[in-house]
């Protein structure tokens, strides 16, 4: 081409065309007096290749890395420091040998991976309005009043709140002596109150009116009928229980229980003595002159025949069963 | 904590490692190689009831200490053959590099790294590498296979419908294989490395000298006389070792000539590797690396004459790289920058 390169060497100068060191070999190969062939032969290659080295054609070569080796094998077999001729081919083909342009994408159109920018944004874009369509459904939600609560057990701390909360329920009349406790540990609200007002007075009922009105409160609402199980036998216990009465012709020794446990009568009780008891039923009752004592449920004389062994009675009394 | 992983992977560069035997390079994306140390860990044990290990030194510092330690130090290669013999101290090291290698930062680096495995590796060796990685602060690990890192490295045009033939000679490992359209066609590892050539020599030394010298010694002899097939040129150097009979420190000369001797048999191992990939090869690719040649990279390459002998066991061209040494840890870096750009699927293996 135009100018010329000058590259040192041990001994002497040599000149490179600007297209590469394939003079420079040529001319080292002619002094040997060797022969192209004799050349691709020793080099492994095609002696269309070694014409191609010579001529600086490297657009009939393959990638640069493999230019450089043929560069550099060829150099060493003419005896040629190695170094001067691949910066010579370097010089005349910057672009191509930086290594980094070997690695090209292939032909192929590649599939769009999940990581992909338009996946990406399609993914996001979905997310979002998900997330939009979420934010207005609880606004609308919140506009519109939340229904009623459906936990179906609140803790007793919520049942505390709302019963504070809440207005006091309004008196029962004619309910109200007769469940006090009731309507003060019902936790249930305006709603059960309500009810518990149209249930018919509880004094006029019969005993197991409670248990009806207990059910009917269950029936509005499940969670008050919880509590109400649990809070209405007390009071129940006062009026409506079938009262069991102890009389004594003579001196006798007494242990009554009832069901918790708890001692109601213990000691000898004396003639013409008369007890009624007032604890949870059923009790477990002895008697240790069964003879001296008469027993009356709702003022029905009870036989005590069957529990007694040598004058000693033994026996558990639920004074309903006896109903 | 991903988010923070993110967030200080801002403040990383992506890494490719070249987790090697002998040397461990790092390529930092933007930077070029940064790194490149033996990969030798030295492990001091604390003194004191329930007092545990630390590390004393690593890379370089440690490679020296090699067979020259104190009771209470170890100097370890925790890589042998190419894969993690010890995860530990393989971690412990990985940390070092990657600290090392953005060792100007203030916050700790996070990096996207990309680790060259040996194509012969088992699943649970590439995992032990992976999360050995990852324990060493790596955001997302990529594994990519040696030859093919080595291929890309070396500037092979791996995406061409053209077969080319790489052979990496390592410290501990040999990879061949055959690439076109950016997948291994055929690929083999074999066990042979520059540390079995050092074990030759050493072993050479002691039968026929009768003296025992260490495999730093012999890695030096290696170098500086070592060659692969005869030349016209006979180079000597002076050793010195133990004799074995006399338990005393002496002095001998060894030749290049002796030292080709030693290595016959590594050497053929890797020949034979080489004529195996050729005979495995399908005929059409075959052709294109008859015509074009093999190309050598790693350290291995730096074997004088290497590439001779392999031209005149196989009668192709046979060219060595330009950078043998960083042809590996260059190529990762640029996968990295190819998975970036088009996804993980290219090159990773997993």
């Amino acid at each position: 081409m135009g100018s010329l390169l000058v590259a040192e060497s041990d001994s002497e100068e040599y000149y490179f065309s600007e297209e590469g060191p394939g003079q420079r070999l040529q001319s080292a190969r002619e002094a040997l007096h060797l022969d192209i062939g004799s050349v691709a032969r020793s080099l492994h290659l095609t002696r269309d290749m070694v014409h191609a080295l010579e001529g600086n054609e490297y657009d009939r070569l393959p990638a640069p890395v493999f230019v450089r080796g043929y560069l550099r094998n060829y150099a060493r077999l003419l005896g040629e420091p190695v170094e001067p001729i691949l910066r010579a081919y370097s010089e005349s083909n910057p672009a191509e040998t930086d290594g980094q342009g070997a690695l090209r994408t292939p032909n192929m159109e590649p599939q769009i991976s999940a990581n992909h920018f338009l996946v990406r944004l399609v993914t996001w874009g979905i997310a979002i309005g998900l997330l939009a369509l979420l934010v207005i459904w609880w606004q609308g939600y919140l506009e519109n009043g939340a229904p009623p609560p459906q936990t179906p057990n609140p803790t007793p701390e919520m049942e505390a709140e709302t019963a504070s909360a809440l207005p006091p329920p309004r008196p029962i009349p004619g309910a109200a002596d007769n469940q006090p406790a009731s309507d003060a540990d019902a936790p249930t609200g305006p709603a059960v109150a309500g009810d518990a007002a149209e249930i018919p007075p509880a004094a006029d009922s019969p005993p197991a009116g409670d248990a009806d009105a207990a059910a009917q409160t269950a029936e509005t609402n499940p969670d008050a009928a919880g509590a109400a199980d649990a809070d209405a036998p007390e009071p129940a216990a006062d009026a409506d229980q079938p009262s069991v009465v102890l009389e004594f012709s003579n001196n006798s020794w007494v242990n009554i229980k009832d069901a918790d446990g708890k001692t109601l009568i213990l000691g000898e009780l004396a003639d013409g003595e008369r007890r009624t008891l007032d604890g949870r039923p059923p009790y477990r009752i002895v008697l240790g002159r069964a003879q001296a004592v008469s027993l009356t449920v709702n003022g029905k004389p009870y036989d005590l025949g069957p529990h007694t062994q040598a004058n000693v009675a033994r026996f558990s009394l639920d004074p309903e069963n006896v109903n | 904590m991903f988010f923070f992983k993110r967030l200080r992977g801002l403040f990383s560069n992506d890494l490719s490692i070249d987790l090697g035997t002998a040397n461990t390079l790092i390529y930092a994306r933007g930077q070029g190689i940064v790194l490149d140390e033996p990969s030798v860990v030295a492990i001091r044990q604390d003194r004191g009831p329930g007092a545990g290990r630390s590390v004393a030194a690593v890379g370089l510092e440690a490679k020296k200490m090699l067979g020259r330690t104190p009771a209470n130090i170890t100097a370890i290669r925790p890589l042998k053959e190419g894969v993690i013999a010890d995860f530990t101290v393989t971690e412990k090291m990985l940390q070092h590099f990657i600290h090392k290698a953005h060792e100007t930062r203030i916050i700790r680096p996070s990096p996207r790294v990309l680790v060259c495995v040996p194509c012969g590796s088992t699943q649970v060796e590439r995992r032990a590498i992976r999360e050995s990685a990852a324990g060493a602060g790596a955001r997302e690990v990529y594994l990519i296979e040696e030859p093919m890192a080595a291929a890309i490295g070396a500037g092979l045009p791996v995406d061409e419908a053209r077969g080319s033939m790489v052979l990496d000679i390592g410290g501990g490992t040999s990879e061949v294989a055959i690439i076109s359209l950016n997948g291994i066609v055929y690929a083999n590892s074999v066990r042979i490395g520059g540390d079995r050539f050092d074990e030759a020599v050493v072993g050479y030394v002691r039968r026929n000298y009768g003296t025992l010298i260490g495999e730093a010694t012999a890695e030096r002899i290696k170098k500086e006389i070592g060659s692969a097939f005869p030349g016209d040129e006979v180079k000597e150097i002076e050793v010195k070792g133990r004799n074995l009979a006399e338990g005393v420190p002496r002095s001998f000369v060894l030749n290049s000539n002796e030292i080709l001797e030693a290595l016959q048999e590594p050497l053929s191992g890797i020949v034979g590797a080489v004529r195996a990939a050729l005979e495995q090869t399908p005929p059409e690719l075959g052709a294109d690396v008859a015509e074009r040649g093999i190309v050598l990279t790693g350290g291995g390459a730096l074997l004088r004459d290497i590439d001779r002998l392999l031209e005149e066991e196989t009668g192709l061209p046979v060219l060595v790289a330009e950078d043998p040494l960083t042809c590996v840890a260059r190529g990762g870096g640029r996968a990295l920058e190819v998975i970036d750009e088009r996804g993980g699927d290219i090159f990773a293996v997993e």
